[in-house]
């Protein structure tokens, strides 16, 4: 994508290169955001991150690729909303509603098979809200959205060492839950 | 800003491959569909930063020793409490609203009751309408507001009444099944503005006769034009403020509708309101592009006649209009 450095202090030709940001990167963005923050929560920041990119252009030097620094952007926002109390509840909120979901999703099983994962992931679901917000969030980020140690840490505002720390003890809490007998 | 690095060289620990197992069964997570309407919300925002550049950019060629600085921001905090205190007691009117405030409710529609049932029923092809609205997505609910968000609970009140005359239209035409979705929306909007039990109640009420299927469509769709009316009652007492944002709302819907159906005299009559929705969202700080749909629909109502082309123009500029309101 071709700027016109000269001119991005004009608010006009700014949302005439954001626009071409939201052409080419709006799927990968939203891809991003999602994957940390929920559906729902992944697009209000979506739209946050090309609002923060329109505000910031003025202040881009061309050291590194326009996407990578829209990137940086996203990253930041996310690190935001895990900062907000309000907004990191309702991340936690929207990955249990994400995993309820899946209870009636049907596949290529037979009816058994279908009723018998119906039941695990409707026991796994319940079994994640016993346990602390923050354990349920770095093992659905490590487990489900398949995110590298390093990138739970980053969008968590932790260290590797302490996210690492964090989903021992969470993978064990959750392995006690699910093997215990439920109650009746 | 370029990403930093990982912080840590180690390779990741091996996953349990049973927990895996379990998180597997739950199919591939949500990657997100990009909306289309993306690129107006972003526009609308941007729109919104702009309104309060003239301030900041004004602060910023201040040199001002950080003393004054931290007076400011303390003073700012100060005001923001007590006008947050304000909103607590309840919502402090919009400026100007006790002032012309019996003669605004007269236009938008206060002098005749059940206005939106009245006004849909009186459409021509009105049996097309509950198709029209089956049609296009629901809006969605606002987000909670965090902290100090009067502008969010302004905005929650016009998509209250667009949600409450699409409700109504699905039930000209029978389209029944598209009423339940925009009740779900409409409750939660209510309860996300806190809204007077009694609202929410009647709603639920709604809610349990629409699922029971014991009463006729006709029947269902009285129960809820009424509803108009009980959410005026309920906000009586107030400054009038969430009756005219709610009434701009059912407005907007109502003008859409009418424009969709072709119906010129419709339009000029509701059309009459136009100064004083601009108004109101003038003092909503709805997006530019906002006030000049409603400039350039005003500019057609103008006109001695209305062509099949100029209200197709019209039902174009509602729609971006809703589309904006509805954000």
């Amino acid at each position: 994508m071709d700027v016109d450095w000269q001119r991005l202090p004009e608010p006009e030709y700014r949302w005439e290169v954001v626009s071409g940001l939201m052409q080419d990167h709006a799927k990968a963005v939203l891809q991003y955001c999602t994957t940390r923050l929920g559906e729902g929560l992944g697009a209000e920041v979506t739209q946050e991150v090309f609002v923060a990119a329109w505000q910031q252009l003025p202040t881009y030097r061309p050291e590194a690729p326009l996407s990578t620094w829209l990137f940086a952007i996203a990253r930041h926002k996310c690190q935001q909303a895990y900062r907000n109390r309000a907004r990191r509840q309702a991340i936690d909120r929207l990955c249990i509603e994400e995993i309820r979901a899946r209870t009636h999703i049907g596949g290529p099983l037979s009816p058994e098979g279908a009723i018998t994962q119906a039941s695990q992931v409707a026991r796994l679901a319940a079994c994640l809200t016993q346990l602390r917000e923050t354990d349920r969030i770095v093992l659905t980020l490590w487990y489900w959205k398949e995110l590298p140690v390093s990138d739970i840490a980053d969008v968590m505002g932790k260290s590797v060492a302490a996210v690492r720390k964090q989903l021992l003890r969470a993978q064990q809490r959750l392995k006690e839950l699910m093997n215990d007998p439920p109650p009746t | 800003m370029i990403p930093r690095q990982p912080n840590h060289p180690q390779p990741d620990p091996p996953k349990d491959p049973e927990i895996q197992g379990w998180f597997q069964a739950l199919g591939p997570p949500p990657v997100g569909q990009v909306s289309t309407a993306l690129r107006t919300h972003v526009r609308a925002r941007i729109a919104q930063e702009q309104a309060w550049l003239p301030i900041w950019s004004w602060l910023a060629r201040r040199t001002v020793p950080a003393w004054a600085a931290v007076v400011a921001v303390g003073l700012l905090l100060a005001l923001g409490v007590q006008v947050w205190r304000g909103i607590q007691w309840g919502q402090p009117p919009l400026p100007g609203a006790h002032q012309a405030q019996p003669l605004a409710l007269d236009v938008l529609g206060a002098a005749r009751r059940l206005h939106t049932y009245r006004f849909q029923a009186e459409l021509p092809h009105a049996a097309t309408l509950g198709t029209l609205v089956a049609a296009r997505p629901v809006l969605s609910a606002p987000p909670p507001a965090v902290g100090f968000a009067p502008q969010a609970t302004r905005t929650a009140f016009v998509r209250i009444g667009m949600l409450f005359a699409e409700a109504v239209a699905t039930f000209h035409g029978d389209a029944v099944e598209a009423t339940a979705p925009r009740l779900d929306v409409l409750l939660q909007t209510l309860t996300t503005v806190q809204a007077p039990s009694t609202l929410t109640q009647y709603l639920h009420v709604m809610q349990t006769l629409l699922h029971g299927q014991q009463y006729p469509a006709d029947a269902l769709a009285s129960f809820l034009s009424l509803f108009e009316s009980l959410y005026e009652d309920a906000y009586a007492q107030t400054s009038g403020e969430e009756v005219r944002l709610f009434r701009v709302g059912t407005w907007v819907e109502n003008m859409a509708l009418a424009a969709a159906v072709g119906a010129p005299t419709a339009l000029r009559q509701e059309g009459q309101a136009i100064a004083e929705v601009r108004r109101v969202l003038t003092l909503l700080q709805a997006p530019h592009e906002a006030l000049d749909a409603l400039d350039q629909i005003d500019h057609l109502l103008r006109q001695p006649t209305l062509t099949a082309e100029d209200i197709s123009n019209m039902h174009r500029l509602l729609q971006h209009l809703q589309q904006m309101l509805g954000a």
